[in-house]
């Protein structure tokens, strides 16, 4: 008479049956480095977005959206990196996903990893838009992919707008008027008597500025407020004096 | 070759792992101080039989093997083997649901009998209806919060346990039991059955 198998020797009849081997170490040990090294990626990629963010906000003239006539929301859509908002969004939950596939990753909490993935975007993101990382990858971007609209592109379409009040361009003369060349190569006589100059607007031949005013015909434009092209100038301004 | 008793039972559960990825046969070691505690923990959080439960317990025991390098150290085998008894149970209790959704779960008896002191709460009523009370509030609850209250009050495993069985932060664990305890409460409480805090 045989003696019953115990569960046990059932269990490896099993195991030897079905040929079923542990799966190597290194096999659990490269998905584990893959997920914590698709975090670092994406933290790092997050701070690009990051950096970028901050290039297009200092870039943009948000107080324009007190002088704009028609929908603030419009002008908002305008001046916001949509695109990069919804990068860093998009990085910040792959890299979430990413920690909470590491092995132990299970046991910080969700507000802990995004908190330390957000912080982490933003330190690198700030050193690398300090370190001109920002406008390089910009450029890059802009030179490379033809739909991408750079932060430069979006600043001029926004410049380009007369009808709606905002004008932008090179000067051309300088005198009681002066002339400018926009974008498209169109010439502006702007009457500045009444403009509010900003100090860091330099009003010269060849100085590219933006005018805040209106449109009295297809090359006449009234200007209420003079900046320079990059920047807002400082709060502080001067009245048209004779140029 | 089969290990002598007093052999499994001088080392702890790190060293089994080691001597098994050497010698198959010292994961029967494991087998024998599992197979208990399991196979009561798959029957309580499912409403398989004894017999479709033996066959769950295998495919556990032969998951661990398959993923026995991935054992990690820092965390308890205990907590690691209950994690993938965990998940193998709900994925074939969920493929099994689809033909058997009515299906009254069968647990032990005495689960049903302690879980309300152990939620302190107290109902007045004979042995048999808190059974029977216990054991339909249980099977009205959602798989999360049977899961959870199982763990904590009948298989006495501690928030770092809970955190590795089910991979969720330790204050999910503590949120979740809370919740866990109330949906318990309100469950009886709409099906008429009244248990009052101790």
């Amino acid at each position: 008479m045989s003696i019953p198998m115990d569960n046990s020797d059932k269990l490896l009849d099993a195991i030897k049956t079905r040929g079923v081997t542990p799966k190597p170490r290194w096999q659990f040990k490269t998905k584990n480095i893959l997920y914590w090294s698709a975090y670092g990626i994406f933290v790092l990629l997050g701070s690009v977005a990051f950096s970028i963010i901050i290039f297009a906000f200092l870039e943009s003239d948000f107080d324009l959206l007190s002088y704009y006539p028609q929908s603030v929301f419009t002008l908002l859509l305008k001046l916001l990196p949509i695109f990069w908002i919804i990068c860093s969004i998009l990085f910040i939950g792959i890299s979430l996903f990413g920690i909470r596939h590491t092995k132990l990753g299970y046991r910080y909490s969700l507000l802990f990893i995004v908190s330390t993935s957000i912080a982490g975007s933003m330190v690198l993101g700030v050193a690398f838009f300090f370190t001109g990382g920002a406008e390089k990858i910009e450029l890059i971007l802009a030179n490379n992919i033809r739909l991408y609209r750079s932060v430069e592109e979006k600043k001029i379409d926004l410049w380009s707008m007369p009808e709606d009040g905002f004008l932008a361009g090179k000067i051309v003369t300088v005198g009681d008027r002066i002339t400018i060349e926009d974008f498209v190569g169109e010439q502006w006589n702007i009457d500045v008597t009444n403009a509010f100059i900003r100090p860091g607007a330099s009003i010269k031949i060849n100085d590219s500025i933006k005018i805040i005013g209106k449109i009295v015909d297809r090359s006449t434009f009234i200007a209420e407020e003079i900046r320079p092209w990059d920047g807002r100038g400082n709060q502080r301004g001067q009245q048209h004096r004779n140029l | 070759m089969e290990i002598p008793s007093s052999e499994c039972q001088d080392k702890d559960d790190r060293e089994l792992v080691q001597k098994a990825l050497r010698e198959i046969e010292y994961f029967t070691c494991l087998y024998d101080r599992y197979e208990q505690k399991l196979l009561r923990y798959i029957l309580r959080i499912s409403a398989f039989s004894l017999a479709e439960a033996e066959e769950v317990l295998q495919e556990v025991f032969i998951k661990s093997w398959r993923n026995l390098n991935d054992f990690d150290q820092r965390l308890k085998f205990s907590s690691w083997i209950y994690r993938i008894a965990h998940n193998t149970t709900i994925s074939e209790w969920k493929k099994k649901k689809s033909f058997g959704k009515d299906r009254e779960q069968d647990m032990d008896e005495e689960l049903f009998y302690n879980l309300p002191s152990a939620l302190n709460l107290e109902e007045e009523a004979d042995r048999h209806s808190q059974i029977e009370n216990v054991r339909k509030v249980i099977n009205l609850l959602p798989e999360n919060y049977r899961g959870i209250l199982i763990l904590k009050f009948l298989e006495e495993k501690d928030y770092n346990e809970i955190s590795d069985i089910l991979k969720m932060p330790i204050g999910t664990v503590a949120t979740r039991i809370n919740r866990a305890k109330k949906a318990f409460i309100n469950t009886a409480q709409r099906n008429n059955i009244s248990f009052t805090l101790l």
